[in-house]
C-alpha cells in the first residue's frame, strides 16, 4: 500500500487549496472533485494465478472549471485510479477536457463543445442500449456505468421545437479490461494494448464517427431519436494465434435508436429500442435489435415515514441471443430502492437480474449514505443466486461474488 | 414543486417561498371560479383595502370572500417581478440541536399565464455539488421536473407527484416551497390579530388537491403589504404539525418584499429548518433558455 500514500497526499494537498472560486481577469476558476478509497472483498477463492482475494483502490477525479464573463467555459476533469493488484485497472483518463461556447440564433439557441466529453443518452435504470457515445471503462466497475472520455466536436441547436445534437468523433476508444491479476476477467485475458485492437473500418480507430440526436418533451412525454454511424463501442473477441489473449474486434455499425420516458404521477414508463446494421471485421453484414422496456413506481411516505419506496422492473432483449455482446440478451431486472429522505440522504437498493434464457440469477445490494459535508460512503454486495454453466455470457463472473465499500472525500 | 412558482405573482407573499400565484390561469374548480369572479368584481368596484378590517361579525359567506380577497391581494403584490436570483442556505437542526447545512443557488423566471420556472443548483453538501433541479410549474396540473446528475452527466425527468415529501431532508415539504396558487385552496377569514407592531389578519387555506399533506393552513398576513409572517400547518388528522415564521423582510425595486430569514419548526419531531437568503436580485439579465433541458446540462 505504501506506493499509494504519495498519491493520497498529493490529492489532499490539491484538494485543500480548492473547492472555491477565484477571479483572475475576466475568468472565474473553480475546482471540485472526489478522492475515494475502496476495497472489494471477493467471496470465492481466485481461479487464476496472480489474482487476490481482495482489491483495494484509490481514485482521484478533480474538475477544474473556468468560465468567462460571457459564459464561455473550459472544463478539465482528469481521472486517476490506482489498484493494489491489477495493472490494467490502474489507469489514467481524461473524462472531460472541452471548451464550451453558446449563443442565441433567432428564437433558438446554439452550443458548441470541442474536446473530450461525456454524453449520456437513455432512460432505463439497469442498462441503456441507446447510450453509444462513450466507451465503457469496465475496470472501474463491472456495472459499466463509468465511461471513458470521448474526443468530439459537439454542436447543439435548441428551441421550442426541441433539441438537435450533432456529434463528430475522430478517434475511437477501446474498452478497458481486467489484466491477468484482476477479477472480472475471461479465462483467456483480453489483449488491451491499442496496436492489437482490430477494426472493420479501413481507417481503424481514426474512422470519423457521426451521431445525431433529436429530443424533445411534450407534456408528460420525453423522447429522443438518435442515429449513429461508426465504430461500434461493443467489441467481439477472437483468440490470438498463441491462444493466450483475446483480441478485441470492433465492427462498423449504423445504429438507429429511440428512447422514451412517460412521467405519469408516481409512475415512470421507460423504453429504449435500437436497430443495428453491422459490418464485421470478416466483412459479414448482419442486422439486430436491442431493447429495454419497463418502468418504476414510487410509494411516497411509505409506512407513515418520510421514506420513499421505489419499485423498478425492466425487460431486456437482444435479437442476437447467445451471440449478443451483452449478458442482458433476454433478462428481467427488478429492483427496490428504499430512500430514507433523511439528512444524510441514506438509501438502499436491492436489484435482481433473472436470465430468462438460462437459469442464472444475480443479486446486487447497494447502500449509500453521506457521512459529513465532505465524506460519503457506499457499501455494495454482488451475489450469484443461481449459476447456469451454459450461460456463456455470464459464467466468467460466477467466481467474482464480492462485498465492497468505498469512502469518498468530496471537495 | 419546490419553490417553483413562487414568486410569481403574488403579492404578499412574503418569503420567497410562499408566494402565490396567479389567477388567470385557468382551471379552477367551478365553485372557486364563481367566487373568484365575484371577488374580482368586488375588487374593481371597491377600493382595495376595503375588505379588511370592517367585516367582523359578517356572515359565513363573507368570511369566505374576505379570505379569498386576502389571498388575491397577496398574490397581486408580487406580480411583474420577471425574474430573480438568490443564494439560499438551509440549516437543518435535529432535536438535539445538531446542525446540517445545504447551500443552493436559485433562479426563478416569472411565466405569465402558468406556473413559474425555477432552477436550483446545489453547492453543498459536496457530494451533491452541481446537482441541479429544473421545475416548470403549472397551475392546474402536476409540474414538470428534471434533475441533472453531474457524475453521470444525465438529465433525468423525475416525478413531481410527491408534494408532501421532505425537500432534501428538511422540514420543508415540496408543497411548502411552491407558490400558494390561488386556485389550489379554498379560503376562510378567521380574524385579526396584532403581529409585532403590525396589524395582521388570519386566513385559513384549505388545499383542494388530494396530494397535499395538510388539511389546512393558517396564514398571518399584515394588512399593509400582505406579507406572510406566520403559517401554521395542520396534518391530515388536523393536528398542528409545523409552524413557519418569516423575518427580516426587505423590499426590492420598491415593490417586491422578501423575507431573508425563515424558520420551520416541526412540533411532532422537534426538528427545525432555517432558511437564509442572500444576494437577492430582481429583474436580472438571465435568459429564459437557462430554464430548459439544454440550459440544465450546462449548469455547473
Amino acid at each position: 500500500m505504501s506506493k499509494y500514500w504519495y498519491t493520497i497526499l498529493s490529492c489532499l494537498l490539491f484538494a485543500s487549496g480548492s473547492g472555491h472560486a477565484d477571479e483572475s481577469g475576466d475568468w472565474t476558476i473553480e475546482t471540485w472533485g472526489t478522492v475515494s478509497f475502496g476495497s472489494r472483498i471477493f467471496l470465492d477463492d481466485p481461479l487464476y494465478h496472480g489474482q487476490h482475494g481482495n482489491n483495494n483502490h484509490v481514485a482521484f477525479e478533480p474538475t477544474i472549471y473556468m468560465e468567462s464573463a460571457e459564459g464561455n467555459s473550459f472544463t478539465l476533469t482528469p481521472y486517476i485510479l490506482l489498484d493494489s493488484n491489477d495493472n490494467n485497472r490502474t489507469h489514467v483518463d481524461l473524462r472531460e477536457a472541452y471548451f464550451l461556447t453558446f449563443g442565441a440564433w433567432g428564437e433558438s439557441e446554439w452550443e458548441l463543445r470541442i474536446g473530450i466529453d461525456q454524453i449520456f443518452w437513455g432512460t432505463a435504470e439497469s442498462n441503456n442500449p441507446v447510450n453509444i457515445i462513450n466507451q465503457t471503462d469496465f475496470v472501474v466497475h463491472p456495472n459499466g456505468e463509468s465511461k471513458l472520455g470521448q474526443p468530439m466536436i459537439h454542436g447543439t441547436l435548441a428551441g421550442d421545437w426541441g433539441m438537435l445534437d450533432v456529434i463528430l468523433m475522430p478517434y475511437h476508444r477501446h474498452r478497458t479490461f481486467s489484466g491477468t491479476k484482476g477479477r472480472f476477467r475471461t479465462p483467456i485475458p483480453v489483449e488491451t494494448s491499442s496496436d492489437q485492437v482490430r477494426y472493420a473500418s479501413s481507417s481503424g480507430r481514426t474512422n470519423t464517427d457521426l451521431a445525431v440526436r433529436y429530443s424533445n418533451n411534450l407534456g408528460s412525454l420525453d423522447f429522443g431519436i438518435s442515429y449513429f454511424d461508426g465504430n461500434s463501442r461493443d467489441p467481439s473477441f477472437q483468440p490470438n494465434e498463441k491462444f493466450n489473449k483475446l483480441i478485441q474486434h470492433y465492427n462498423l455499425i449504423k445504429q438507429f435508436g429511440v428512447d422514451i420516458q412517460l412521467t405519469l404521477g408516481a409512475f415512470l414508463g421507460k423504453m429504449e429500442w435500437t436497430a443495428q446494421e453491422e459490418l464485421t471485421t470478416d466483412d459479414v453484414k448482419s442486422v439486430y435489435h436491442a431493447s429495454v422496456i419497463g418502468g418504476e413506481f414510487a410509494i411516497y411516505g411509505v409506512f407513515e415515514s418520510d421514506a420513499d419506496l421505489t419499485l423498478f422492473t425492466e425487460l431486456h432483449h437482444d435479437t442476437r441471443g447467445a451471440k449478443a455482446t451483452t449478458p442482458l440478451q433476454n433478462d428481467l431486472f427488478y429492483a427496490t430502492r428504499y430512500a430514507f429522505n433523511d439528512i444524510m440522504d441514506t438509501d438502499i437498493t436491492i436489484a435482481f437480474i433473472d436470465d430468462l434464457d438460462y437459469d442464472t440469477k444475480t443479486l446486487n445490494l447497494e447502500f449509500n449514505r453521506r457521512l459529513s459535508d465532505t465524506f460519503s460512503l457506499t457499501l455494495e454486495a454482488f451475489k450469484i443466486l443461481e449459476e447456469d454453466p451454459n450461460d456463456i455470457q455470464s459464467r466468467d463472473i460466477f467466481n467474482d461474488e464480492y462485498v465492497a465499500f468505498e469512502v469518498s472525500y468530496n471537495f | 414543486m419546490f419553490w417553483k412558482r413562487e414568486e410569481k405573482n403574488h403579492a404578499i407573499d412574503s418569503a420567497p417561498c410562499n408566494e402565490w400565484t396567479k389567477r388567470e390561469g385557468a382551471g379552477i374548480k367551478t365553485k372557486v371560479k364563481d367566487t373568484a369572479k365575484q371577488l374580482f368584481l368586488t375588487l374593481i368596484i371597491m377600493p382595495s383595502m376595503m375588505a379588511l378590517g370592517s367585516l367582523q361579525g359578517a356572515s359565513a359567506q363573507s368570511e369566505v370572500e374576505k379570505g379569498m380577497t386576502i389571498a388575491q391581494m397577496a398574490r397581486d403584490a408580487d406580480r411583474g417581478f420577471e425574474n430573480f436570483v438568490a443564494e439560499m442556505t438551509m440549516i437543518l437542526r435535529n432535536k438535539q440541536g445538531q446542525e446540517n447545512k445545504r447551500s443552493l443557488r436559485v433562479k426563478v423566471l416569472e411565466v405569465k399565464g402558468d406556473g413559474n420556472k425555477s432552477l436550483f443548483v446545489f453547492d453543498n453538501p459536496k457530494d451533491v455539488k452541481g446537482t441541479a433541479l429544473l421545475i416548470h410549474g403549472h397551475i392546474t396540473q402536476l409540474d414538470d421536473q428534471w434533475l441533472y446528475l453531474p457524475a453521470l452527466k444525465r438529465v433525468k425527468r423525475i416525478s413531481s407527484a410527491n408534494r408532501s415529501g421532505s425537500f432534501v431532508g428538511s422540514e420543508f415539504a415540496y408543497e411548502d416551497l411552491g407558490s400558494l396558487e390561488v386556485e389550489k385552496y379554498t379560503y376562510k377569514w378567521m380574524g385579526d390579530e396584532k403581529c409585532g407592531n403590525l396589524d395582521c389578519t388570519i386566513t385559513e387555506y384549505t388545499p383542494t388537491e388530494r396530494g397535499s399533506g395538510y388539511t389546512r393552513l393558517l396564514i398571518w398576513h399584515d394588512k399593509d403589504e400582505f406579507r406572510i409572517w406566520k403559517i401554521e400547518y395542520f396534518d391530515r388528522k388536523n393536528a398542528l404539525l409545523k409552524t413557519l415564521i418569516h423575518e427580516g423582510y426587505e423590499q426590492y425595486l420598491g415593490k417586491y418584499w422578501r423575507s431573508k430569514r425563515s424558520s420551520m419548526v416541526n412540533h411532532i419531531t422537534g426538528k427545525s429548518t432555517e432558511l437564509l437568503w442572500d444576494q437577492i436580485q430582481f429583474q436580472t439579465d438571465i435568459n429564459e433558455r437557462e430554464f430548459t433541458k439544454t440550459g440544465l446540462r450546462r449548469v455547473r
